[in-house]
């Protein structure tokens, strides 16, 4: 949270961030305007692609993120869940800009992050958020040793110092779990699956950025190293307040990592609780079909009574009017075609877009 | 198989002391260890392991699927009442194709993807006609859309032309179901039939594969890594560690009776969905390297509760009953692996 370049800040900057630019990096309060404001906004998503169509010289449009919303407070983590094609991936690169989303807004720490056709394409080097792939080996370059990794998002961020720079990657690998003296010379393919993602993480956080996004973190990774990264994940979180974003389509996953859930489908967001209130009493028939279909815990589960959802996920090229997920929805009623269903709290923190929810007051 | 198959009543899969050794770098490593298991018709078996436990590599082997020039495979396998080991090769590899087939984690793979998808299965059963029955291609094509609507495709007639590339991967995992059915096999193994898709088609493909067993009365073998699916969904689950199977019990009360410590940390590894905030435990460590196997139990260094004599003394096969069987010299009192959930 030190290490934010005075460059990010300015260049992209709105009408709306009146932030002190040249102060920023110096003094991180400076940026901070509210304490009890949310860390990151996102309002009104939208982001779109053209493809090509079913005939020839026709185009078609992807309508792949319709107007999502949502908040994550400091040190908070808050998932996004949804199946193949349901827009999660497509909102962690407009919080990169890569590509930027189409229209909406999204502020991070007081400055309003670029949106819209002419906002600059940057990389994951965007100071102030960074991401954790699914595939490590994917996202290092095999011809780089895991010190060099590690220490190029601090060059990119301007610390010049060549001691302070080794300091914060000895000291980053130390805190990922990674004995600096055995690993920092060695190569990607010299690494374990479980090794690679952890100097995926330790390269995401040694420039201490404000938001983490980690998109399915663990799904590429075996049972027993699925477990020591969660948990260093879960420790990580408690040590250094991370706010973060994860993207899953496990709810096993997501419910020992997340603090609060936001089910997507089909680019509209059907639900977001808090994670055991989720679990306890999910309201959209969306989110209890995914609760359902995951296989009951073996410590003791709970047997939930299977919702089947049939069909296939609609295209996005032609999505269903109204509510999104009423063609393969058991509870869908003429209504359904015809109104969008708009978010609406039925407890505090918990907001279900559905006409017909299951739960009306979630306890 | 000149001889006719007598209506088979036992076991239709059943495996027998496999022992699998590949020859790389001048030695050869001994990659699974005595390996048996049996499946009765119509039942669900579960090989459940971390990554190079040896699970995929047992059932290429049960198939005659592994390159003779680099592993040696020994061990008995009967397939359908046959002992494969009796038959030549030629009719073994005919024995095999009729009587097993085996699905990938990968759907994509498994399909020409410059072929459309209902002419995939139109061949398989050309290729098997004149065996039993002889089909004319528009027979072939009729029934190869009846088995894409057996497999829950819907508009058949309409997918029948569609391209691989076009279907989302659970449809073609679909397609890959229906080729195994249209080669008539009655034991169907799956590689991670379900690991790459979504948590809600991952639940569709396990329930056709529940259908076909109960309406066709296919045979499954399922390796996955998830025992929580397992559990769910087969009869019979067999543990599998560095080569070996550790431990082999009945899915039901699978938590209550696990004894083997390795069966216990598989437990406890899985995030739970079911508790508030509860993180999985990690099992510390990682498998052996098949070529320089530990002392003794094969599992010992990571290993929780493991004693003096666990790095000397190789655990022989401890029966409990006629469906629990586990390696372990110090087993774990039955019901423990539940007890410890409670801190």
């Amino acid at each position: 949270m030190t290490s934010q370049t005075p460059a990010s800040a300015s260049g992209q900057a709105t009408s709306e961030d009146t932030g002190p630019v040249a102060g920023a990096a110096v003094d991180p309060t400076a940026t901070e305007p509210r304490a009890d404001a949310p860390l990151l906004q996102v309002t009104d998503l939208v982001q779109e692609f053209t493809v090509k169509g079913s005939k020839p010289f026709q185009k078609g449009r992807v309508s792949a993120v319709a107007g999502v919303s949502f908040g994550i407070a400091r040190g908070e983590t808050l998932a996004l869940v949804g199946e193949t094609g349901s827009g999660k991936s497509t909102v962690a690169r407009a919080l990169l800009a890569s590509p930027p989303a189409l229209s909406g807004s999204i502020t991070l720490n007081g400055r309003a992050l670029p949106v819209g056709k002419n906002a600059k394409h940057t990389g994951t080097g965007r100071a102030g958020v960074q991401m954790v792939f699914q595939d490590p080996f994917g996202a290092l370059d095999p011809r780089w040793t895991v010190a060099r990794s590690i220490t190029e998002p601090l060059v990119t961020a301007g610390v010049d110092s060549r001691e302070e720079r080794r300091r914060r990657v000895a000291e980053i690998m130390h805190l990922v779990g990674l004995d600096a003296s055995r690993f920092a010379g060695r190569l990607p393919r010299e690494l374990s699956g479980g090794q690679a993602q952890r100097v995926a993480i330790a390269r995401a956080l040694v420039g201490e950025p404000d938001l983490l996004i980690l998109d399915e973190p663990v799904t590429a990774l075996d049972v027993s190293v699925q477990a020591q990264i969660l948990a260093l994940l879960f420790d990580l979180r408690q040590r250094l307040s991370l706010t973060s974003l994860l993207i899953a389509h496990d709810l096993a996953v997501v419910r020992a990592l997340a603090d609060r859930i936001a089910i997507l489908y089909l680019g509209r967001i059907c639900e977001t609780a808090p994670t055991a209130e989720l679990f306890r009493s999910p309201a959209h028939p969306y989110t209890a079909a995914l609760l359902s279909a995951i296989p009951p815990g073996l410590r003791g589960g709970v047997q939930r009574e299977r919702v089947r959802i049939t069909g296939r996920q609609p295209s996005p090229l032609n999505p269903p009017s109204g509510c999104r997920f009423r063609t393969r929805c058991p509870m869908a009623q003429p209504t359904c075609a015809d109104v969008v269903p708009e978010l609406h709290d039925i407890a505090p923190g918990h907001a279900v877009a559905c006409h017909f929810p299951l739960v009306t007051e979630a306890g | 198989m000149t001889q006719p198959t007598p209506a088979v009543t036992g076991p239709v899969v059943r495996v027998e002391d496999l022992n699998i050794k590949v020859h790389a770098g001048g030695e050869w490593t001994h990659l699974v260890r005595d390996v048996s298991y049996t499946v009765d018709p119509g039942d669900c078996l579960a090989i459940v392991g971390e990554s190079g436990a040896g699970k995929s590599i047992t059932i290429r082997a049960v198939l005659g699927l592994l390159d003779p020039h680099k592993f040696q495979v020994t061990g008995k396998v009967w397939l359908g009442g046959t002992e494969l080991g009796t038959l030549r090769p030629a009719a073994r590899r005919a024995h095999v194709t009729r009587h097993a087939s085996l699905v990938f984690q990968d759907p994509s793979r498994s399909l020409n993807p410059i072929m459309r998808v209902g002419p995939q299965i139109t061949e398989t059963l050309l290729a098997g006609s004149g065996k039993q029955e002889k089909l004319t291609r528009a027979q072939a094509r009729e029934r190869s859309i009846d088995l894409m609507r057996a497999v829950g495709i819907g508009a058949p007639e309409e997918r029948y032309h569609a391209y691989p590339h076009e279907l989302s991967g659970g449809m073609k995992q679909r397609i890959v179901i229906a080729i195994a059915l249209a080669c008539g096999s009655q034991v169907m193994f799956c590689d991670e039939p379900t690991s790459a898709l979504d948590v809600t088609t991952q639940a569709q493909i396990m329930d056709l594969l529940d259908d076909l067993r109960a309406k066709r009365g296919i045979t499954t073998v399922v390796i996955t890594h998830d025992l929580a699916l397992a559990v769910s969904r087969a009869e019979q689950v067999i543990v599998m560690y560095a080569g070996q199977v550790v431990e082999a019990l009945p899915a039901a009360r699978l938590a209550a009776s696990a004894r083997m410590p390795y069966t216990e940390a598989l437990i406890y590894a899985a995030p739970d969905p079911d508790s508030e905030g509860g993180l999985p435990r990690p099992i510390e460590g990682r498998p052996p390297d098949p070529r320089f196997p530990p002392p003794g139990c094969s599992f010992q260094p990571r290993c929780g509760h493991a004693e003096a004599d666990c790095a000397v003394q190789a655990p022989g096969l401890t029966v409990v009953d006629a469906n629990h069987s586990l390696r372990c010299l110090h087993p774990l009192a039955a019901g423990s692996a539940l007890e410890a959930a409670r801190p």
